[in-house]
């Protein structure tokens, strides 16, 4: 075999782990979609409505536990599971800061998109997608800076980033399509 | 020298990566196989015949609800067989074989 013939066979191989690295990302794509959409309504429309935020976000949950079910009809991996075991510990310490009671308040706000920004860093390292762990730095980011420095526009600003990751969700999951 | 012949093929080592890639313990439906890796159901059931027969794939047959359902995942010996056979190509490029 020449030295060529090798080196396109080892693109082939490449290629194939790549395909595989890529194979959640249409569920990826519908989840960011989903709690896109519930920043959106949540900080948009009913930013000081603790019902309303409980049930987007009970919504949310449901509807993120549905498409993992979905997606495990079709495919079923290590890290798959692990990123179910992430999110359900994740779902759980939110539930646990909804119930402490009072108002959603920008506080504790951001303590709950700290803890969305690191089930998104953990997704990258369970996934190992620099991208994804990226993506979750720069919310974490992005939520501090917002906070100490727009602390009144904090609230519209979290709609905004909601609404930017349903459009990123859709366009990703439809480029996943193709 | 651990060249095996019916990983070298291109879609079959392309299908092994995948499979390789997605763990050890990891199975995908042959739906999602067959349009992630752009193959056709004919070629991709030809690939997967002649990989499980080898042992380098286990081919489990199911249902979901009432839609019959074709799983696929990577054994041990796949595992094997297409690293060694990686670790070839990789020591051919540098220019270490013939």
């Amino acid at each position: 075999m020449s030295r060529e013939e090798a080196k396109n066979l080892l693109y082939a191989a490449r290629e194939g782990a790549a395909l595989a690295s890529r194979a959640l990302d249409p569920f990826l794509a519908r989840l960011l979609a989903v709690w896109g959409t519930v920043y959106a309504l949540g900080y948009g429309l009913f930013p000081d409505s603790g019902g309303a935020w409980a049930l987007l976000v009970v919504a949310g949950f449901a509807l993120s536990f549905y498409l993992g079910g979905q997606e495990a009809r079709h495919l079923r991996t290590g890290a798959g599971r692990k990123l179910a075991l992430l999110w359900s510990a994740f779902g759980l310490d939110l539930f646990a800061l909804m119930l402490a009671g009072g108002g959603l308040g920008s506080g504790r706000s951001l303590a709950i998109n700290l803890l969305v920004a690191l089930a998104w860093m953990g997704s990258g390292v369970v996934l190992e997608r620099g991208g994804i762990l990226l993506a979750g730095a720069l919310f974490a980011l992005a939520n501090a800076l917002f906070f100490a420095l727009f602390p009144a526009l904090y609230f519209p600003l979290l709609a905004g980033a909601g609404l930017l990751a349903l459009s990123f969700g859709l366009f990703w999951g439809i480029r996943g399509l193709r | 020298m651990a060249f095996d012949e019916l990983i070298h093929q291109p879609t079959r080592l392309r299908l092994v990566a995948y499979l390789a890639r997605l763990g050890p313990d990891a199975r995908v439906e042959f739906k999602k196989l067959k349009r992630d890796l752009g193959l056709t159901e004919g070629n991709l059931s030809r690939h997967l015949t002649k990989l499980e027969e080898a042992g380098y794939l286990r081919v489990e047959k199911g249902f979901v609800g009432r839609r019959p359902r074709t799983w696929v995942g990577l054994t041990g010996k796949g595992r094997d067989a297409f690293l060694a056979h990686v670790k070839e190509l990789e020591r051919l490029v540098k220019g270490e074989g013939t």
